[in-house]
Parts: structure tokens; C-alpha cells; sequence
């Protein structure tokens, strides 16, 4: 396949030691269960189920076809984690059922400013125990928020009642812990929320480009970014700063109104 | 109501073949069959025996004896049946018997035929199914494809009522990754998952 090189390992330099801005902050506190051990894949089997993949013209990109623009927030960890949810949830119920997670509406409960940042975890545990709202792209929600800018905390009142049905689910989040989990989950259709040096980003596949595997990941500054908005990063950039695989959402009693009977309709 | 027929028999020495009786009765109306008789001089009742038989094919009915025998009732679906009596007599060794037969028409129309055609399908498992699973979505059209492990939950905590039928059928039927197909949410079928995405399109199309 064609791999632009210049989109491969380019990281965004966007936070630096003892500068208080950063879209990813630091942290060694932890979220979620470990990725199964039974899940893993051998590494000598990754190049047949990419090339399965390839020949079913399936790949994971496929299922959430919107690329968000953080700019100029720094709320990175959000868009990836909120990602991450929406392809999970169509893997789940169908590309049908594909709706918009407004990233803004977690963020800005847990950054002190629209620059300060937030850690990989804490979007885990955001996502899992609290919610997001859908974004205001969609009109027939009852509860919606901006997807990025401008920061505020201006939430419409009665939130949390729609952002309960739009969690992962209990333990549906593993901590990756090595390169083989890491690639086993994109395997596994589980997408990866990871970071490195202070930026966020969504892993989505596993490539190959001839000669060594590589994971196409979405960046958050829209489709102009990229190959559509996606880049590459080779084995060196998996997992170097905290990585979750999203492996379940939670259910809805309809998919089409994942915010239960009274939160809406897609 | 129950309605009821009280037939006297006329007890000839052979059997009599006469022109069978028509009852007609409408759509969910009990139906029920009394018998009254006179015994022949120094002859008792033996036995008496129902019988009722489909005729038109299709329609399905059951009966039951009731009170010895002397009570026959009757569940039909719409359709047409023959309702047959046999008596039997003894006195010491001697037997004689008679046989009656009635007509039976259940008015309405007949109950439509079952309906097969899958509407969804449920992949229930508690290890990673893709992408052969969800790759089988291209090829099955509008027939809904969900994926769940076995113990779903709502935001609010309960399971979730589209899943719900596909789980309770699944309960205990002891495969490790199960494919449960629906019309709705009424269950049609529950098989172990096919394991490739060509399996998995026809199982749920064929």
C-alpha cells in the first residue's frame, strides 16, 4: 500500500516540560482492566489478518467517517477518547447507527482551562463512569453540545441524564501494556486511545507497509490534516504514553435512540 | 358459553351410515359435544370414542373427553373437520356399536403462515468477533446485526430490551459464541457462530 513517508512518526510537539499548556498530561495513575491475555495475537499473525482485512476491504476508519478539529483547545485526549467510543458503538450495532460525540462536553469537566490539558485516564474514567453529550451537529437530541471551541462549561441543564446512556461500559476499557496487545486491539476492532509526547490521538488500524507494521491513527485538526486526517506511526510511537483500547459501550435499549426514549432520535 | 349439542341416538343392531350432521360456529366460540343416550333393552355402555379429523389440511384442532366421554370439547383453528362418535354396547358377550359422524366448519379466516423471514441477528460473545462478524454487515442488507457480550447493559443499568429476547433464548444453550436470529424480536433460531463471514451471510440470508 501507498504510504506517504513524510506522514509517518510525525508527532506534535505540543506540550514541553514545564510548560503548563499541553493537550496530554502525564500521568502513571491508571483506568480500566488489563487487555486479556487470550486476546493476544501472535506476531507472526498480524500480516494474515491484515491482508483478511485488506481483502474484505474492511478497516476500522470505515466505520466513523468524521475527522474533529480541536484547535485551538487542547483537549486532544477527549477527541481521541470520544473517537474511540463512536467506532466502538458502530462496530457494535452498524455504520447506521453512527452518531457524533461532542468532545467539548467532557473536557471541559475536567480541564481548569481551555489550555491546561487532561490526562489519558481520566478521560477513560470520564467516558466510563459519567458520559459524553452527542454534538450540536445533530438536531433531534434533547441534550447536545459544541464539539470543540469555544471552551466552556455551560452545560444545558439536565445533561447528565443523557450523558449516562452514551458511557463504555464497565471494564470497556483495556490498558494496553504491550505492542503485541497494542496491535492485537486494533486487530480485534478495539481502537486505541493513546498518547505521546503530549498529544492524544486514535489509533485505528494495522498497516503494513511492505517491510514493517505501522497504525494509521486519526489525528483532531480535521481532514486537512494528513491522508484525510489520518498519519502513521511506526512500533516506536505504540504506546509510549498510556494507551486504552475501548473494547464495549454501553447498550441502548433501541439503537436508534441511544440516549433512551426521551433523549432523542438519530 | 360452551355450546352444547345434545344428540339422541336411536341404538340400531348394526351399524348405520347416515348423512353427517353440519354444525357451524364462529371464530374463538367454545365448541362442545354432549352425548345423550338410551341403552337397548339388557344392553350397557361400554365405551364411547371421539375422534376429531382435519380435513381441509392446514388448520390445526385437538379435542378432549370430558365426564367419561360424554362431553367432547373442542379447540380449532378456522378450517373444516369431521367430528366421529363410536358407541359400543355389551350385554354379557354380545357387543353392538354405532358410529355417528358430524361435520365441523370454524368460520374466519385461516391463521396466517409463520413467519420466517429474519429481520436481526444477534452475535452474543464474550471474546473479540471481528472483523468477521461485523465485516458480514456488506452483505445481509437491511437485516440489523448487532454484537454484545452476554451481560449488556443500559445506561440505566438494565438489559437492554433489544437484546433481551436473543439473551433469554441464548440462556444455557451451552455454545461459547452464539448467533441468535429474530424476526423482531421473536426468535427464530439459535445456532453456534459460523466462524468466517461467508458462513455467518448465509446463515442469517438462507
Amino acid at each position: 500500500m501507498n504510504i506517504n513517508p513524510a506522514l509517518i512518526d510525525i508527532v506534535r510537539d505540543e506540550w514541553k516540560p514545564g510548560q503548563e499548556l499541553g493537550g496530554l498530561i502525564h500521568s502513571e495513575e491508571s483506568f480500566g482492566v488489563s487487555f486479556p491475555s487470550s486476546f493476544v495475537i501472535p506476531r507472526n499473525e498480524w500480516k494474515d489478518r491484515i491482508d483478511d482485512r485488506k481483502s474484505k476491504n474492511y478497516a476500522l476508519q470505515n466505520f466513523f467517517d468524521y475527522v474533529y478539529n480541536q484547535n485551538p483547545e487542547s483537549s486532544c485526549v477527549y477527541n481521541a477518547a470520544c473517537r474511540c467510543y463512536a467506532i466502538r458503538y458502530a462496530v457494535q450495532y452498524g455504520k447506521k447507527y453512527m452518531f457524533i460525540p461532542s468532545p467539548m462536553s467532557g473536557y471541559n469537566q475536567v480541564a481548569r482551562s481551555r489550555n491546561s490539558g487532561s490526562t489519558c485516564w481520566g478521560a477513560m474514567e470520564h467516558l466510563t463512569e459519567v458520559g459524553i453529550l452527542f454534538s450540536d451537529k445533530h438536531a433531534n437530541f434533547k441534550h447536545t453540545y459544541q464539539e470543540n471551541t469555544p471552551f466552556s462549561r455551560n452545560m444545558p441543564q439536565g445533561w447528565r441524564d443523557t450523558a449516562r446512556h452514551l458511557r463504555v461500559a464497565k471494564n470497556g476499557w483495556f490498558s494496553i501494556g504491550s505492542k503485541e496487545e497494542f496491535a492485537s486491539a486494533l486487530l480485534h476492532d478495539m481502537p486505541i486511545c493513546y498518547g505521546r509526547k503530549g498529544h492524544s490521538i486514535c489509533g485505528e488500524d494495522l498497516l503494513h507497509d511492505g517491510r514493517r507494521f505501522l497504525v494509521r491513527y486519526c489525528d483532531s485538526y480535521s481532514k486537512s490534516r494528513g491522508d484525510n486526517g489520518r498519519l502513521y506511526d511506526s512500533e516506536s510511537n505504540w504506546s509510549t504514553g498510556g494507551a486504552w483500547c475501548c473494547a464495549e459501550t454501553l447498550a441502548p435499549d433501541d439503537p436508534s435512540q441511544p440516549a433512551g426514549p426521551k433523549g432523542g432520535t438519530l | 358459553m360452551s355450546t352444547l349439542l345434545f344428540l339422541t341416538l336411536i341404538f340400531l343392531d348394526t351399524v348405520k351410515a347416515e348423512t353427517p350432521q353440519i354444525f357451524t360456529f364462529e371464530q374463538h366460540e367454545p365448541i362442545e359435544f354432549t352425548v345423550q343416550y338410551e341403552e337397548p333393552d339388557g344392553f350397557t355402555l361400554f365405551m364411547i370414542d371421539w375422534q376429531i379429523i382435519n380435513i381441509s389440511q392446514g388448520p390445526r384442532a385437538r379435542g378432549r373427553e370430558y365426564d367419561n366421554g360424554n362431553t367432547f370439547a373442542i379447540w380449532a383453528a378456522p378450517g373444516e373437520y369431521e367430528v366421529q362418535m363410536l358407541l359400543i354396547f355389551k350385554m354379557g358377550d354380545e357387543g353392538r356399536k354405532e358410529k355417528k359422524y358430524y361435520n365441523l366448519t370454524v368460520l374466519g379466516a385461516r391463521p396466517p403462515p409463520p413467519e420466517f423471514k429474519v429481520t436481526k441477528a444477534v452475535v452474543i460473545a464474550d471474546s473479540p468477533v471481528s472483523p468477521h462478524v461485523p465485516a458480514a454487515r456488506s452483505e445481509i442488507g437491511s437485516i440489523e446485526l448487532r454484537i454484545t457480550d452476554s451481560t449488556p447493559k443500559t445506561g440505566t443499568g438494565t438489559v437492554p430490551l433489544d437484546l433481551k429476547p436473543a439473551l433469554d433464548a441464548a440462556s444455557g444453550v451451552g455454545y461459547s459464541r452464539i448467533l441468535v436470529l429474530l424476526n423482531d424480536n421473536t426468535v427464530l433460531k439459535i445456532m453456534p457462530l459460523p466462524e468466517t463471514t461467508e458462513a455467518l451471510v448465509e446463515a442469517i440470508t438462507k
